[in-house]
């Protein structure tokens, strides 16, 4: 397997560039602040891209702001000002269920373990998205750790910090020479990028060994480095149990 | 012709004959109601109407609304003035005035009340360990309970910080419906006790029909309220199902409440001539609620509960729209309609108004239709 399935490619397009008038990157939106509680799922940074581009529209309508005499730039604007975006593990939920429904014929949900009373699981079943964070795929019971020269699409990058994790879905993974490339995408907020700069992007890790965080990371022709904004307690590659061979 | 008997035909050309009063009067004094709206700036405001954010409603502000008093007024003065009957127009008609009036303080607080906001379950919560003041705390646990019902009233319905909120309405509509289901069961008495099914026949539930009947009031009056949304879409829809239920109710040997019902498929008629496309004037709460209720308590009081989904299917369409679209927002997060209640979800997916009006309006008429032929078994 070399890359990702064409409909998970589809959805990760879906979200570099919302289908909604000139189309915008997705922005980040994490609802630990909002704390919007039994929401839309598209207001608490879990949407699918077609739930965001369709509040976005309605919100339009509501503001009266026609959204398609906007640019690139302004609807990206107006999406993160109306609180409108995904966050890493919704981004990675999405992409990942695509994923799985084409080379498992099953929902990402079917294979994951979500911990929680009858009646929560069953409301969870409704609204897995929204259960899904980066601990749990990060669960034993839900993945297992791999290393880099065994990396996969459709594995996922994940970094864990007491008080907040990230991950990161592998597109594609070759060999250079004695290096190791894969190719990321996620939704992030770097503290540089500002207000209005943050979203979803692509970018490579250059690995000489297992240690993910001795790589060389690189979004757009930017070095990157999560240990600049915290400190990563644990950072590994990992495997969903939905797609491990049985 | 022949099978009818001479009273028979008699009834019928009354009951029709009072509809035709009832238009009449009410074209006649439709623009002075109107005038009378427009001077006193009982009209419509984008401040607290989202839909009309809608470009092809933008025309709609300043619209006056409260039009429905043209039919609760010709349909209070017509039936106290000719159709006064203790047994069986008292209550229907107190029922729609109390509904109404509830309907009227809602619109007229939406246009030139203001913002009234509620505490919150944990803010209420907070007040009660901290006020300073002991019988304020004594108060505010007396009345936690009446507090949790008011936030969990928001559920049921979006409150735009103005008018009556959706607790006061519940509460209010609730004392309709109770009134309802008081002189349905206790005061008519032994016949009205049983619920009749179609093709069945009489099934007793004994007291259960007392909630049932005060479920159906205020179901159906905030269906007919959730679809009073474009011009004419309420008003072309009421008529058929009064008029349906004036026909039953002669039917049925009913003469009072089938004047009673073709008085305000009259009064509809005249009201519906102003409201459509164009409008010259918009129902409003005063009289969405008000004959939701009257439709109901008179689908009900000629033992035809059964058949009111179909006799009013557009409007419990409606309203079940928005429950559908609440119960996926909270279980499943997402949309299921672009928009609540329906005819909005059919507008944004680019159906002109005047199509959607016209095809709910042929929908509706379809299922009357149907009702009318299943009530009659």
């Amino acid at each position: 397997m070399n890359e990702l399935s064409k409909e998970a490619h589809g959805v990760i397009e879906s979200y570099l560039r919302l289908p909604i008038g000139a189309g915008a990157v997705t922005p980040y939106f994490n609802n630990r602040r909002a704390k919007i509680r039994a929401g839309l799922r598209a207001l608490i940074g879990k949407g699918s891209p077609k739930e965001i581009a369709d509040e976005a529209r309605i919100i339009a309508l509501r503001e009266k702001v026609d959204v398609k005499s906007l640019d690139s730039a302004t609807l990206k604007r107006f999406l993160v000002d109306k609180g409108l975006g995904i966050d890493c593990s919704g981004f990675a939920y999405h992409v990942l269920d695509a994923e799985s429904r084409v080379r498992n014929s099953k929902p990402l949900k079917s294979y994951l373990a979500l911990k929680l009373s009858p009646l929560r699981s069953l409301l969870a079943r409704l609204r897995t998205a929204e259960q899904v964070s980066v601990a749990v795929l990060a669960r034993d019971d839900n993945s297992s750790p791999v290393r880099a020269k065994d990396a996969q699409p459709g594995d996922i990058v994940t970094l864990l910090n007491p008080e907040y994790n990230h991950v990161l879905v592998i597109e594609s993974s070759e060999k250079t020479g004695k290096n190791i490339v894969l190719r990321y995408v996620h939704s992030y907020a770097w503290p540089h990028e500002g207000v209005y700069g943050h979203g979803v992007r692509r970018g490579t890790i250059t690995l000489a060994g297992d240690d993910i965080m001795r790589g060389i990371w690189d979004e757009s022709g930017t070095p990157v480095d999560f240990e600049k904004i915290r400190h990563i307690e644990r950072a590994e590659i990992r495997r969903l149990r939905a797609f491990q061979k049985r | 012709m022949t099978d009818f008997l001479p009273s028979q035909i008699q009834s019928l050309t009354d009951i029709i004959g009072f509809g035709v009063i009832a238009a009449v009067i009410s074209i006649l004094w439709a623009p002075l109601l109107i005038r009378f709206l427009y001077h006193f700036r009982i009209t419509r405001r984008s401040e607290y109407d989202a839909t009309l954010a809608i470009e092809s409603r933008k025309d709609k502000v300043n619209t006056p609304v409260m039009g429905g008093i043209l039919v609760i007024l010709t349909v209070a003065a017509l039936t106290l003035a000719f159709n006064w009957e203790r047994r069986f127009t008292w209550v229907p008609i107190g029922v729609m005035l109390i509904s109404a009036l509830l309907g009227g303080i809602d619109d007229l607080l939406n246009i030139f009340g203001t913002e009234r906001r509620s505490r919150s379950v944990s803010q209420t919560m907070t007040l009660i360990r901290v006020h300073r003041d002991w019988k304020m705390r004594l108060w505010l646990v007396v009345t936690f309970p009446w507090a949790l019902f008011k936030r969990a009233s928001l559920w049921l319905g979006s409150h735009p910080g103005k008018g009556v909120h959706v607790h006061e309405k519940l509460l209010l509509q609730f004392i309709a419906g109770a009134a309802s289901a008081w002189w349905i069961y206790w005061k008519l008495a032994e016949n009205w006790q049983e619920l009749y099914i179609p093709f069945f026949g009489l099934i007793s539930i004994g007291i259960l029909i007392v909630p049932l009947i005060i479920l159906v009031v205020m179901f159906t009056a905030n269906a007919v309220n959730i679809s009073d949304g474009m011009d004419g879409l309420a008003g072309g829809m009421l008529i058929p199902a009064f008029g349906a239920l004036a026909f039953l109710s002669w039917i049925a040997g009913f003469n009072e409440l089938a004047i009673l019902n073709s008085v305000t498929a009259g009064s509809l008629i005249s009201y519906t001539y102003f409201n459509i496309k164009p409008a010259r004037f918009q129902m409003g709460d005063v009289g969405s609620l008000g004959l939701g209720s009257l439709l109901a308590i008179n689908a009900l009081v000629i033992n035809q509960m059964a058949i009111l989904p179909l006799i009013a299917f557009m409007f419990y369409a409606e309203a079940v729209s928005v429950l559908i679209q609440v119960a996926g927002r909270t279980l499943l997060g997402r949309r299921i309609f672009r928009m609540a209640p329906i005819h909005h979800h059919f507008e944004l997916k680019g159906w002109s108004e005047e199509k959607t009006i016209m095809r709910f309006w042929v929908v509706h008429l379809g299922f009357v239709l149907v009702g009318v032929w299943v009530g009659l078994h």
